[in-house]
């Protein structure tokens, strides 16, 4: 693959996406899924997961000393929370995009994620930004 | 003493690298659970699955605040380890004794064991709130630890150190937590706002 720092980001992305698809399906997050069918989902996350280990472990020497060109502790942290957010925010655009016609517009009691057992990522993301500019609009006439 | 104990962990590294060198794909799948990556990586994305994939809200709020404690203790083990490591040094076992390596040759200090210990303070938090979530964490730390010592990178003493310093640690940050779960739970009421939990 390319480098090491490089191949262990694109890997803990892939991993990470497979584990926020995996975490939807039992936390019912409709909404937040690639898949309607949850089996069939269950199958592509576990997928994701042995497709970014197989492509970490077995295409390149991982065994390396971090003085040596490989990666220390903090680096790890680092790359692994930079996957994390970037895996968050592809699952978020991919869901919102796959399910962006299946909107439940209905009162809802839920809150934080739960609000993605009705409506997509974006859909509620793009109703909290035009809240937040209504009220600056209203602050600023008054 | 601490040459009677020495040798016994050096007896140890030798006991167990003897089911080491006959198998090829045996040695792989060791050092594969020995790397830096294989186990350390499970552990974040086991954390980041407790953190969202629970269906009940006042349980999944237990998971979050289990994670939030684990992060900290994370975070001054590897501290306490950082500092100790300015007045302890000690060798490798390649060093002083001749152990067959099938590893890279790290330089930084033997005891204790940095990745072992940094695995098993994720765990105590999680013992405390979610059984099977702390128990699986154990059961990585563990393997990890064996893992290292077959490869011929640590001695024995480094993983029981590193397991007791990080339980120790943790332990308190546990304690700590427990006695400031509202303004956690606020913590967590707020990721809940920007829907990250």
């Amino acid at each position: 693959m390319l480098n090491l720092p490089i191949d262990y980001y694109i890997c803990c992305t892939l991993s990470v996406m497979g584990v926020l698809q995996i975490a939807s399906n039992d936390a019912n997050l409709d909404k937040f899924r690639f898949v309607r069918n949850q089996s069939l989902n269950t199958i592509l996350a576990s997928s994701l997961l042995l497709t970014s280990f197989t492509l970490f472990f077995f295409t390149a020497e991982r065994n390396i000393n971090d003085v040596h060109g490989g990666l220390d502790g903090n680096q790890q942290m680092v790359l692994f929370i930079c996957s994390f957010v970037t895996g968050f925010i592809a699952n978020a655009v991919i869901s919102s995009f796959i399910n962006r016609s299946t909107n439940d517009h209905s009162n809802v009691d839920n809150i934080g994620i739960e609000l993605l057992r009705q409506r997509t990522y974006w859909h509620i993301f793009r109703g909290r930004v035009i809240h937040c500019l209504k009220f600056l609009k209203t602050t600023i006439t008054r | 003493m601490l040459e009677i104990l020495e040798n016994y962990d050096y007896e140890i590294i030798v006991i167990l690298q003897s089911v080491l060198g006959y198998n090829s794909s045996l040695d792989k799948a060791v050092t594969l659970f020995a790397s830096d990556y294989l186990i350390p990586v499970s552990v974040g994305l086991l954390i980041i699955y407790s953190w969202f994939g629970t269906e009940e809200r006042s349980v999944r709020l237990k998971h979050q605040l289990a994670t939030m404690t684990a992060v900290v203790s994370l975070a001054m083990t590897n501290l306490s380890i950082l500092i100790l490591n300015n007045f302890l040094f000690r060798p490798r076992p390649y060093d002083s004794y001749e152990v067959e390596v099938f590893f890279y040759l790290p330089t930084d200090s033997s005891f204790p064991a940095n990745s072992v210990a940094s695995i098993f303070a994720l765990t105590v938090p999680f013992l405390f709130s979610r059984i099977p979530i702390g128990l699986t964490l154990v059961c990585c730390s563990i393997v990890l630890g064996i893992a290292r010592v077959l490869v011929g990178v640590h001695y024995p003493t480094d993983i029981l150190g590193a397991i007791l310093l990080a339980a120790a640690i943790s332990s308190v940050i546990t304690v700590i937590f427990s006695n400031y779960r509202t303004k956690l739970e606020k913590m967590v009421h707020f990721a809940q706002r920007i829907l990250l939990a």
